[in-house]
């Protein structure tokens, strides 16, 4: 006999299978979410590390070639400016570099990166110093001597800087480029992991689908062809074991239905037999006694007969007028209770008649009956309800 | 089979595919086709020497140089700076390996023009470092303003000697460039600025430590009176140092050097050395080959570039920018 156990249900089945669907989803989810965190942190990273340092290195380039043409403005004597003027916004751009610096300085950035910035700031600091000498011949009125720095120690040393402020800011470029290829990588890993996990949910939860539906309709086919013979009137197979789902608790309840309906089926025949035999024998019996009552019924008719012809003559009797008074008197009251027993023999045939009716009514509802339970007897052979030998 | 053994069984094969997959795919495979990826060039480096620290610092620099930028670089240098003819051979067996470029620290100023002529006549363009050549064919020229350098370490010689007395100078190879150069500069800037300093003596070393060791020792006994000594480079200094120790004239003779090496480090803070001009040989390799690729890419590059060159005393010694002039490859 079957029990239902909640743990080997279809609906538990269904829900665990869906679960681990889920639970997988979630996994790639959660690895998913890591992952894209990566990225933004790969992102931010870029940007406060390698971005804001190629920005640095881009103003502070800009920088120097301004200082570069003020100085060269300063020497051939271009613009309206003094001395004192380009002097002072000289400083303000060396100021505006030493800030920078000082920023960029604060950034984190790879060892090799921090080498070559170094390398950059002392060829900076060396070139602050030609401009600061050079900015003193200028106002000391040595014009040529400035010149001549300029051409033989500024460029050489400003030539240095830009290739070292290039070289950071390449090195910067390249260590971006690198930051945002492990974010593409990252990005194509996450993409592969969701792709497989959308292949590999989609054939499990086609192949839960097809497992769980295929199990459904074989228990529903089976159920089927059950009630299919019960649409036959066969009722002598039980549903054969189906497990302890859902199913297996729906055919143990069929199965004891069809107990229950063949049972009942041996019991309608059974009574139905009685009920016929006692028809039958009723039937029988009634008849006979209504022979009898109608044969009683022909005697009491003949009788009444004699019973009308002695009244008759009783009457002719006292129509004879030689008759005592005493004599009348007692053949009145013969013929008055002759006439009255004929009037009861009368009423008695009726009564006979009557009971003869009603028997032949039992009779006929006797013979109804019996056929009433052949019929439900043929009815209910049709059910089979032992199995036939194999 | 029911279906909860069904689904149990795929769960376990789902699980070890996941298993496997997985870190698969969330940690990616390796990409090993870096590591074997051809080079896009090949530079030969040719130095003067490879006895001194500096041109190992200048190797280091165009190493670094070629890695980033994915260069083959190759570098080689005549056992010391006195045999220009095994430097001549290095630049030829370059052209004949069919180099793309070639960066010389030239041992001569003229003798090497041939042989650079001949590269370029080659397709094979010639940076120089360090010091230059008079041929017009090279591309560039990448190092210290010597000149600069040398009238800087003589103003600080006339500082520390009170402006007056005499100085010898103690030069390193004699028709090197830099030798020219450095001297020039002290000397022009001693002439014209410093006119109680007396220039006694200008003599060459070929920047042998032992040489000059003799060179100092005969100079200091020539010149009891000496206040100074101006050497050019670090084998100079090292050599007129180790001479100025033994003789016990550390307290009086001030002595200004050129480069950096650890033994004139050493002298530097034990007093024997007061000062010494430092160059920047990391950024002259890794300009000449960064440079050099430029070049052979197309692209234009400057004439001169001045890596710079600082003076460094016990005073500002352990300053942070002083640091990284010392030891560019970091301390050992």
């Amino acid at each position: 006999m079957s029990k239902y156990k909640w743990y080997k249900s279809i609906r538990t089945r269904m829900l665990i299978s869906y679960f681990a669907v889920v639970l997988m989803i979630l996994v790639v989810g959660i690895g998913g979410i890591y992952h894209i965190k990566r990225v933004y942190r790969n992102g931010n990273r870029i940007y406060d590390t390698n971005l804001k340092s190629v920005d640095y290195l881009k103003t502070l380039n800009i920088n120097v070639r301004q200082i570069d043409q003020r100085v060269l403005s300063m020497l051939e004597g271009l613009g309206n400016m003094t001395v004192a003027e380009y002097r002072a916004e000289i400083e303000k751009l060396k100021d505006s570099n030493a800030m920078i610096m000082e920023k960029y300085e604060k950034l984190e950035f790879s060892e090799l990166e921090k080498r070559r910035y170094k390398q950059c700031r002392l060829s900076m600091l060396t070139l602050n110093k030609n401009i600061e000498s050079l900015m003193d011949m200028v106002e000391e009125g040595n014009i040529d001597g400035a010149k001549s720095l300029y051409d033989q120690e500024l460029m050489p040393v400003e030539a240095c800087t830009f290739e070292l402020l290039d070289a950071v800011a390449e090195l910067a470029t390249k260590n971006a480029e690198e930051s945002n290829a492990d974010n593409y990588g990252i990005y194509q890993r996450i993409m592969i992991a969701i792709i497989i996990t959308i292949v590999l949910a989609v054939l499990l939860a086609v192949g839960i689908s097809l497992r769980v539906s295929g199990t459904i309709t074989e228990k529903l086919g089976i159920i089927q062809r059950w009630a299919k013979r019960i649409s036959e009137y066969n009722v002598s197979e039980d549903i054969k074991e189906l497990g302890e789902d859902e199913f297996g608790v729906t055919s143990k309840a069929l199965n004891d239905s069809q107990f229950m309906i063949r049972d009942l089926v041996e019991k309608i025949m059974e009574e139905s037999t009685l009920i016929s035999d006692t028809g039958k024998e009723i039937s029988g019996s009634i008849r006979k006694s209504k022979q009898r009552i109608e044969e009683m019924n022909l005697k009491m008719l003949e009788s009444d007969k004699g019973t009308m012809e002695l009244v008759n003559q009783i009457k002719d009797i006292m129509l004879v007028n030689s008759l005592p008074p005493e004599l009348i008197e007692k053949m009145k009251a013969l013929h008055e209770l002759t006439n009255n027993n004929s009037v009861s023999l009368d009423l008695f045939q009726e009564e006979l008649n009557s009971m003869a009716t009603y028997m032949e009514q039992i009779a006929v509802t006797s013979d109804h009956q019996n056929r009433m339970a052949e019929e439900h007897k043929e009815q209910v052979r049709k059910f089979k309800v032992n199995k036939e030998p194999v | 089979m029911g279906c909860y053994k069904y689904i149990k069984r795929k769960a376990l094969k789902l699980g070890i595919i996941l298993g496997l997959a997985f870190p698969l795919v969330l940690t990616g495979c390796g990409d090993d086709a870096a590591d074997n990826k051809e080079k896009d060039g090949y530079v030969a480096v040719i130095c003067k020497s490879s006895q001194h620290e500096f041109w190992r610092t200048m190797e280091k620099g165009a190493m670094d140089a070629g890695e980033e930028l994915n260069l083959k670089v190759t570098f080689e240098a005549p056992e010391d700076e006195s045999h220009l003819d095994d430097q001549i051979a290095l630049i030829e067996k370059a052209i004949d390996n069919r180099a793309d470029a070639i960066v010389l620290a030239p041992l001569d100023t003229d003798k090497l023009n041939d042989v650079v002529e001949k590269a370029v006549d080659n397709g094979i363009p010639v940076i120089t470092l360090d010091s230059d050549i008079t041929s017009g064919k090279r591309l560039a020229t990448i190092g210290t303003n010597n000149v600069t350098a040398g009238a800087i370490a003589a103003r600080y010689e006339a500082q520390l000697i009170d402006d007056k007395g005499q100085v010898a100078i103690i030069g390193h190879v004699e028709g090197a460039q830099t030798a020219i150069e450095r001297m020039k500069g002290f000397v022009d800037e001693i002439n014209v600025n410093h006119q109680d300093i007396e220039i006694v003596e200008e003599t060459y070393t070929g920047g042998d430590v032992l040489v000059a060791y003799d060179v100092t020792k005969r100079i200091l006994t020539q010149y009891p009176d000496l206040k100074g000594l101006y050497a050019t480079n670090e084998g100079s200094a090292v050599g007129a140092a180790r001479a100025v120790e033994e003789m016990g004239l550390s307290d009086k003779i001030i002595v200004i050097g050129f480069d950096s090496s650890d033994d004139e480090i050493s002298y530097l803070k034990k007093g024997v050395i007061d000062g010494m001009m430092v160059q920047n040989p990391y950024n002259m390799g890794y300009l000449g080959v960064r440079n050099i690729y430029k070049a052979i890419n197309g692209s234009s590059i400057e004439k001169t570039i001045d890596t710079g060159a600082i003076y460094v005393n016990r005073d500002n010694l352990m300053d942070e920018d002083i640091q990284w002039y010392l030891y560019p490859l970091g301390k050992n």
